[in-house]
């Protein structure tokens, strides 16, 4: 709640803040009720479910719990409120006051800083303007010596400010001075590069470095750097360089280090040149704290608001990053504050600024502080008011509470409470109401009481009427009975005769009171008087004898009793006779007041005993009708007794009534009995003689049935044998099975023979076409031959001729040519020879034609009959497919001849099975038979027997 | 076959009748030139061997059939007539004549060998072509050693042109025709 109600610029402070919110949880807890209840209001609205249990929570509180509750809640909650309020006021300003505190603080030490700089400035100022370096005579005149010694002075006179060092520079940087000095500065080192000489010698006016730490001493200096001005020319001489360690302005922030500050100098570059911790030295500011750059716009636009007035200053909180002594990084929030020193000259732009921070959690102890007394306060306050509203609704609500007590009680049937009531407001009223109500409950619940009992007493005198079935006996339970339910002393039955004479029948009395029936001469002759005129059914009542006006004589007979009250109701409704009973009860001791419940009651039970004497009665009278039945019955089994002897020609007498009946049915039925022994008689004789014949036939039947038997004994070894057959034929059908297997596989071999065998014919075909061909071609070329035989023998012939010739013209010519004859001669002996040669070559070529012709003939016969042998073969193959195709339909055939042989086996063994039962059969046939023939005699005998049996019966 | 050799014996019938010639002679060697003429051997039938002198025969000739042209009306044994020189050529079929198997019926041959006989009829110098089976070579025999027929053959017309027989050796007997004969034969036929 507190939480809540804070200022919005330490909202997310406080939500950061881990104790903080612990407090504000405490706070929930001291004040449980109103909180819960305060939770629970809008949950009602949120969630059904949950607002159901919440209103059934609701209802079953008690009454005294819930003004409690609404009475503290009223008290807490304004407190609770009023406390926040203030707490959040109170924190606000508490918080203003730190931040301001510690701004204040940070600019004092702005301040102080500024001063101590400008302190060394101006003595490096002092220094620099001396007439011994700046006065050009005075320079002149004196000697090194006395410069340094003025210089040594200088450091020995500002002990305070334990500067390090006072150097003089030649405008070239170069070392012209040294004060003694426990850290001299190097000699040979040139100074004109760094910055602060730089901008000595260009401003004209001192200036101070950004302290820098030295990574080998790890100090940082202060370094001041003052131009020294010609007087005259004002022209830069040198410059004066005066260093201070900066540990020496520790002092300034020692107090506020003391307060729990952390304190960092910012040079114009943003690094931290000075702080107390010291692993950030030298390093940017934004690298300890995050969020840094938010503080320095904060102040650029202050800067730009305020036109750079003195008093600037930003305030927020930021993380600090720590890393000691544990290696892991944690960050921490610190408030911190950083403010810019304006008012130092010489540093370079733009300028240094000064930050100091504090951890939130010590800045703001005193809030935390504050919280804590509110809390506490509030808390305290809260349980005591709570208390003093429990305590009055308490004793408020205490009368309703009572009441409700009371209710309780009487609900659980405590009827006798009672409630005390003080004062006359609705609550006494509502006592009283309920007092009332309890009085009355008790006076129904007496009623409803007495009425079960009666009703009890009621159940109780009928079911033990139920039982009785002597009316003398009835009465005296009766009576009994009544004087116990009504509580009277004395009741009676008395009959009336018409005559008005009347008679006690039964008496029972209770306790010392004298009996009517032992005095012998009563008479209550006052009740002819009351029944004379009054025939009606109703209830008599007497309240008191002295209300009927009796006579003297009676009301000292019934004082001789005693009797006060009574009561008297007729018994019986039986207009018609002659005698009335009538039931009366009467009170001795005491004169009582009949309440009509009362009345009703006994008029009640009455109606009771008059049902059960009707019941006796009726009882008496079916006793008496069963025993004239039953002697009736008796004489009529005396007379049909003869009929058991087997006489059936006797007759009973036939009278009226139900015997009467009996007896004539009787009659009849001894009739239709005779005409059937007759019947059985006749019977009987028949069957002696159909049972002789049967005998025979039993006898002859037997001996078949023993032939049967035998011959079905033959058949079946019979069957056992073919079934032995067929199993040899099963096994035969097997091998056969087996056999045809092998047959097949031989055929397939067969096939594969013969496509080989086809295979070689094709190659024979094949070999002799090309033989054929060659053949042919050689015929065709002995025929070229012939030809050209043919013309050489024409040549040889013609040769031969005109040798001839020559010859022939030679012997014509004479002797003398007888060379050119010779010659001519052996031409003519050439050619003839020539003409012989090319006769036998064409013989040869001939005969070779001729050969030819027949081997051509031979050739084409041979590729005929290879065709044919082609043919043929493939025509057996054929065959042999078909026998192969025909040997497996029959290899399938013989498959299922073995498989019906072997259900055949099956058929032939059921076949065995089954003519061995019959076989069987035919054995219990003849042993039947053998039975019939058996008991044929026994019937034979036992039909004899009853001819005998038979013959005994009178017909 | 059966009848060519009853013709075979039929021929030496022919040549020798019944009676068996006598061995011939031995030419001797030293009989005169004078006395030696030239025959030429013609093969009647492939078996039957005639000779005639080359003193009357002037040329052989190769007759195709078709340069003979038949003459009807005439003897059988006449072929017909050859173109021979201009002149016409009668040509007979000597087979035919002396009642051998005519040639037609011997070979169904395209041309006919024809030995030109010249003789000379005394007012004409006119020549015959004898027709035969083969035109054989030329013998040199001494005409004394040709024996004169021992016996009328049985042969008429072989009787009229033969002039005797001329035995060459032992296996071989020559007829010798009378070329004169011959002309007689035909041109008493012919006229």
């Amino acid at each position: 709640m507190i939480t809540n109600l804070l200022d919005s610029d330490f909202a997310d402070k406080s939500d950061r803040n881990n104790s903080t919110s612990k407090n504000s949880t405490a706070t929930k807890t001291t004040i449980p009720n109103s909180s819960s209840y305060a939770e629970t209001k809008p949950a009602i609205f949120k969630d059904s479910s949950l607002g159901n249990r919440v209103t059934s929570y609701w209802r079953q509180m008690s009454l005294g719990r819930k003004a409690t509750l609404f009475a503290v809640a009223i008290s807490i909650i304004p407190m609770a409120a009023v406390g926040g309020i203030a707490h959040q006021l109170a924190s606000r300003s508490l918080s203003q006051q730190i931040i301001s505190d510690q701004e204040s603080r940070t600019l004092d030490v702005a301040q102080k800083v500024s001063l101590f700089t400008n302190r060394v400035v101006s003595d490096a100022n002092a220094v620099s303007s001396s007439p011994l370096l700046a006065d050009p005579q005075i320079k002149e005149i004196t000697t090194e010596q006395q410069k340094t010694a003025f210089l040594n002075d200088f450091i020995a006179n500002h002990t305070l400010e334990n500067y390090d060092s006072v150097a003089v520079l030649d405008p070239n940087g170069n070392l012209m001075l040294q004060s003694q000095s426990s850290e001299p500065i190097a000699a040979q080192e040139n100074y004109s590069n760094y910055d602060y000489f730089q901008r000595a010698i260009s401003l004209k006016t001192p200036v101070i470095n950004d302290p820098e730490i030295h990574s080998s001493s790890n100090k940082s200096n202060l370094v001041v750097a003052a131009p020294i001005l010609d007087p005259q020319t004002n022209k830069v001489l040198g410059v004066v360089r005066l260093q201070m360690p900066l540990k020496n302005w520790k002092e300034i922030f020692k107090y506020v280090q003391a307060e729990g500050w952390e304190y960092k100098l910012i040079d114009s570059e943003k690094y931290i040149f000075d702080t107390d911790e010291s692993e950030f030295l030298n390093s940017p500011a934004g690298e300890d704290l995050d969020n840094f750059v938010k503080l320095e716009t904060k102040i650029n636009t202050e800067i730009n608001s305020q036109n750079g007035e003195s008093g600037l200053i930003a305030t927020d909180i930021l993380l600090d990053k720590k890393n000691d002594h544990s290696k892991n990084d944690h960050e921490l929030e610190v408030l911190t504050s950083l403010a810019p020193i304006t008012n130092i000259p010489g540093v370079k732009s733009p300028g240094w600024e000064v930050v100091l921070s504090r951890p939130v959690d010590d800045a703001f102890a005193p809030l935390r502080q504050l919280r804590i007394t509110l809390l506490l306060g509030s808390g305290v306050t809260a349980l005591i008011v709570g208390a003093i509203a429990a305590t009055i609704t308490r004793r408020a609500t205490l009368p309703i509470i009572q009441a409700a007590g009371a209710v309780k009680k009487i609900g659980r049937g405590v009827l006798d409470t009672k409630l005390e009531i003080h004062g006359a407001d609705e609550i006494a009223v509502l006592g009283i109401n309920i007092n009332k109500m309890a009085k009355s409950l008790r006076t129904f619940v007496q009623y409803q009481t007495e009425e079960t009992e009666r009703s009890q007493r009621l159940k109780e005198l009928t079911l033990k009427l139920s039982r009785v079935s002597n009316s003398q006996e009835l009465f005296q339970i009766a009576l009994r009975e009544i004087i116990l339910a009504l509580k009277v002393e004395r009741a009676i039955v008395y009959r009336l005769e018409k005559n008005g004479v009347g008679k006690i029948i039964a008496e029972s009395t209770m306790g010392r009171s004298a009996s009517f029936l032992k005095e012998s001469n009563t008479n209550l002759e006052y009740i002819d008087q009351l029944f004379a005129d009054n025939k009606s059914n109703k209830v008599q009542v007497i309240s008191s004898i002295d209300v009927l006006n009796l006579e003297e004589n009676h009301l000292q007979q019934l004082e001789k009793f005693s009797v006060l009250a009574e009561l008297i109701a007729p018994l019986s409704a039986e207009e018609d006779c002659q005698s009335q009973k009538l039931l009366i009860v009467q009170q001795c001791s005491k004169s009582r007041i009949w309440q009509k419940i009362e009345v009703d009651f006994f008029a009640q039970l009455t109606s009771q005993v008059v049902l059960a004497s009707e019941r006796t009665k009726v009882l008496q009278q079916q006793k008496n009708a069963k025993e004239e039945l039953q002697r009736q019955a008796l004489s009529l089994l005396m007379e049909v007794d003869p009929i058991s002897q087997g006489d059936l020609t006797i007759r009973a007498t036939v009278t009226e009534g139900e015997i009467g009946t009996l007896a004539d049915s009787y009659n009849s039925t001894v009739e239709s009995l005779r005409e059937i022994v007759l019947q059985v008689k006749k019977s009987t004789t028949q069957m002696t003689v159909s049972t002789s014949n049967s005998e025979e036939f039993a006898q002859s039947l037997a001996e078949r049935a023993t032939q049967q038997s035998k011959a079905i004994a033959a058949a079946l070894s019979q069957i056992q044998a073919m079934a032995k057959s067929v199993q040899a034929v099963a096994i035969n059908t097997e091998e056969v099975e087996t056999t045809f297997q092998e047959v097949l596989k031989t055929v397939a071999t067969g096939d594969v023979a013969m496509d080989r065998t086809v295979a070689g014919i094709m190659d024979i075909r094949q070999t002799v076409a090309e033989t054929a061909k060659k053949v042919k071609r050689l015929g065709e070329s002995s025929q070229k031959i012939s030809k050209v035989v043919n013309l050489i023998g024409g040549f040889a012939a013609q040769t031969n001729i005109l040798a001839l010739n020559a010859s022939l013209e030679a012997s014509r010519v004479g002797e003398e040519e007888h060379n050119f004859a010779t010659v001519a001669e052996e031409i003519r002996i050439l050619a003839q020879q020539s003409a012989e040669a090319t006769t036998e070559i064409e013989k040869i070529v001939a005969s070779i034609q001729l050969d030819t012709k027949e081997v051509f003939k031979a050739m084409e016969e041979g590729i005929e009959r290879v065709v044919i042998g082609t043919k043929l073969v493939d025509e057996t193959r054929q065959s042999l497919n078909q026998v192969a195709i025909s040997s497996q339909k029959v290899n399938s055939r013989i498959a299922e001849i073995a498989q019906e042989t072997v259900q055949e086996s099956e058929a032939s063994q059921k076949i065995t099975q089954t003519i061995a039962e019959v076989a069987s059969m035919a054995n219990t046939t003849s042993k039947d038979a053998e039975l019939v023939s058996a008991s044929t005699k026994e019937l034979l005998a036992v039909a004899e027997d009853l001819q005998a049996s038979v013959s005994r019966f009178k017909a | 076959m059966a009848s060519n050799l009853s013709i075979k014996s039929g021929e030496t019938a022919l040549f020798y009748g019944n009676a068996k010639p006598a061995p011939p002679e031995q030419p001797s060697s030293d009989s005169t030139l004078a006395e030696q003429q030239q025959f030429l051997r013609l093969n009647i039938t492939p078996e039957t061997v005639a000779l005639l002198p080359i003193k009357e025969l002037s040329e052989v000739l190769n007759i195709s059939t078709e340069e003979i042209t038949p003459m009807p009306y005439m003897l059988p044994w006449i072929m017909g007539t050859h173109n021979w020189q201009g002149n016409i050529l009668w040509l007979i079929d000597l087979g035919y004549l002396i009642g051998l198997q005519p040639l037609g019926q011997q070979v169904s041959a395209s041309s006919y060998t024809a030995a030109i006989l010249q003789f000379r009829f005394p007012n004409t110098n006119q020549a015959i072509g004898v027709v035969v089976n083969q035109v054989g070579n030329i013998e040199r025999l001494n005409i004394n050693s040709i024996q004169p027929p021992s016996l009328a053959p049985e042969n008429k017309e072989l009787a009229k042109l033969l002039q005797g027989y001329w035995l060459k050796s032992e296996q071989e007997l020559l007829a010798v025709l009378k070329p004169d004969a011959i002309v007689q034969t035909i041109s008493q036929t012919t006229n």
